[in-house]
């Protein structure tokens, strides 16, 4: 069955079908959910959300060139609902008082570029939970889903120089909390500047 | 030679290849010269790198579990195609030309220019839809094509999520991105200060519609939510925060659809001014 035809006979209340939607797209889901919420058990609890949503919103959906943009969108909303009912249980204030993961780092710059490379992940990954919600939603659509500014455009609803502005912004904020801790200080770019910019991102 | 703030813009736009060539030769350009976006360019990259990881495998059980709440979940009834009424389109070119004119009005009274006001009148036809035509998915930002009637704002028409409260998480402070009010753009002139209990004025627009520059002044709730969420920043009263053109266009489009009282004066540069 082609991936319109799993859509409508889903939206039609086949569960074989949307199981099927389910293996399609649990990957691209799962790994949104879990850059959003930065952690295996809320990614877990947000995609399984998403798809349910999906499921029970299936029969007013039309249009399968959309499905994945509405999936996307679906996940990253209950990313956030999930993430604001998390921080209301902990506190507020909690945000800035914790560690938020991030280990202590060596100042003094590691001679084995590969460890280098992977302490700088494991303090972007650490980062991107102190961004905002929409810097990070925009940010991670980006990033890691490769979505161009007109996709992450439909999927939030907004405008395409919103988009650029909140993933300019998100870049920043980021590069400014990486500085703090000190993992921006020495590094080196991995390639050429050249390379990446000519690429076009992802 | 633009501030260094806005060649970020470019450079992040850049490194996704969503920068036109123009652009692109500019910001080339700028950058063999400045060692300051030089950096900021590396830093980015660098960014880039380590945000670039595998995807990792769906834990095993995820697909089961799921489908076993699937089974005992009914979905939703189908929503009726609601057709969008007449009467909105008729509303929207109403308030438009109510502006435009207010626009004209304020415009003659300060400068006695009509060139704006024409302007935003021509800047205001796209929005009315001609009578009985469809409204483009791009507008009601719907795949499934129905409007909910209760919502004032068109949105997804099969998103069951509620509406998001206002963030309440703490915000990230930058103070780089903003500057003290003592660095404050140069204020409208005596004139255009005059105006300002007079409701808001509409200043030049260019071909395009696009807006001129200068600060936008505004302290409503709106216009507090709109910086924590799109600046990312916290509100202060009395604070400047710089902003690009897309967001001045942005926070303009936001405290309109809000309803929320603001002031323009024209200026140098984009910024709000936290009321």
């Amino acid at each position: 069955m082609m991936a319109d035809e799993l859509v409508r006979a889903a939206a039609g209340g086949d569960e074989d079908a949307f199981a099927q939607l389910v293996a399609l797209h649990e990957k691209k889901v799962y790994n949104l959910a879990l850059r959003m919420c930065g952690n295996p058990e809320d990614a877990w609890d947000a995609a399984q959300e998403a798809f349910l949503s999906a499921w029970r919103g299936l029969p007013s959906f039309r249009g399968e060139a959309g499905f994945s943009t509405w999936l996307y969108r679906l996940t990253s909303n209950a990313a956030i609902d999930l993430l604001r009912r998390t921080r209301r249980q902990r506190g507020e204030a909690s945000l800035d008082d914790e560690n938020l993961g991030i280990d202590a780092v060596d100042r003094t710059p590691s001679p084995q570029e590969q460890a280098e490379a992977s302490e700088l992940r494991g303090a972007v990954t650490a980062g991107l939970s102190r961004l905002t919600d929409s810097h990070r939603q925009a940010l991670v659509l980006r990033e890691v889903q490769g979505l161009s500014y007109e996709e992450i455009a439909a999927v939030l609803e907004v405008d395409m120089g919103t988009v650029k502005s909140r993933i300019s912004r998100a870049r920043g904020a980021l590069r400014k909390i990486l500085q703090e801790n000190g993992n921006l200080s020495g590094y080196l770019p991995s390639k050429p500047a050249e390379t990446v910019g000519k690429g076009g991102g992802r | 030679m633009k501030p260094c703030e806005e060649y970020e813009v470019w450079i992040s736009a850049f490194l996704d290849g969503e920068l036109s060539g123009e652009d692109r030769s500019e910001l080339m350009q700028h950058m063999a010269v400045c060692q300051t976006c030089q950096r900021y360019f590396d830093d980015l990259v660098a960014v880039h790198d380590a945000l670039e990881q595998e995807e990792v495998p769906v834990p095993e059980g995820f697909g089961p579990q799921l489908m076993a709440r699937v089974r005992e979940t009914e979905q939703e009834k189908p929503r009726k195609r609601i057709p969008f009424p007449h009467w909105r389109q008729w509303t929207a070119l109403a308030a438009c030309c109510a502006l435009a004119v207010l626009g004209l009005w304020s415009f003659r009274n300060a400068q006695g220019n009509q060139k704006a006001a024409q302007d935003a009148v021509a800047a205001c036809v796209p929005y009315a839809a001609p009578d009985g035509a469809d409204i483009p998915e791009a507008l009601n930002g719907s795949e499934a094509g129905t409007v909910p009637e209760e919502s004032p704002k068109l949105r997804m028409a099969n998103d069951d999520t509620p509406p998001q409260p206002e963030p309440q998480e703490a915000k990230l402070e930058d103070e780089a991105l903003s500057i003290a009010p003592a660095a404050a753009p140069p204020a409208g002139d005596a004139e255009m200060c005059m105006e300002r209990d007079n409701g808001p004025t509409v200043y030049e627009s260019d071909e395009t519609g696009a807006l001129s520059q200068g600060t936008l002044s505004a302290g409503g709730e709106a216009a507090r939510r709109w910086v924590e969420d799109e600046l990312g920043l916290d509100w202060e009263s009395g604070r400047l925060y710089q902003l690009t053109k897309e967001e001045y266009a942005g926070l303009l489009a936001a405290l309109t659809e809000a309803e929320e009282d603001f002031r323009q004066e024209p200026g140098e540069g984009f910024w709000l001014l936290a009321e």
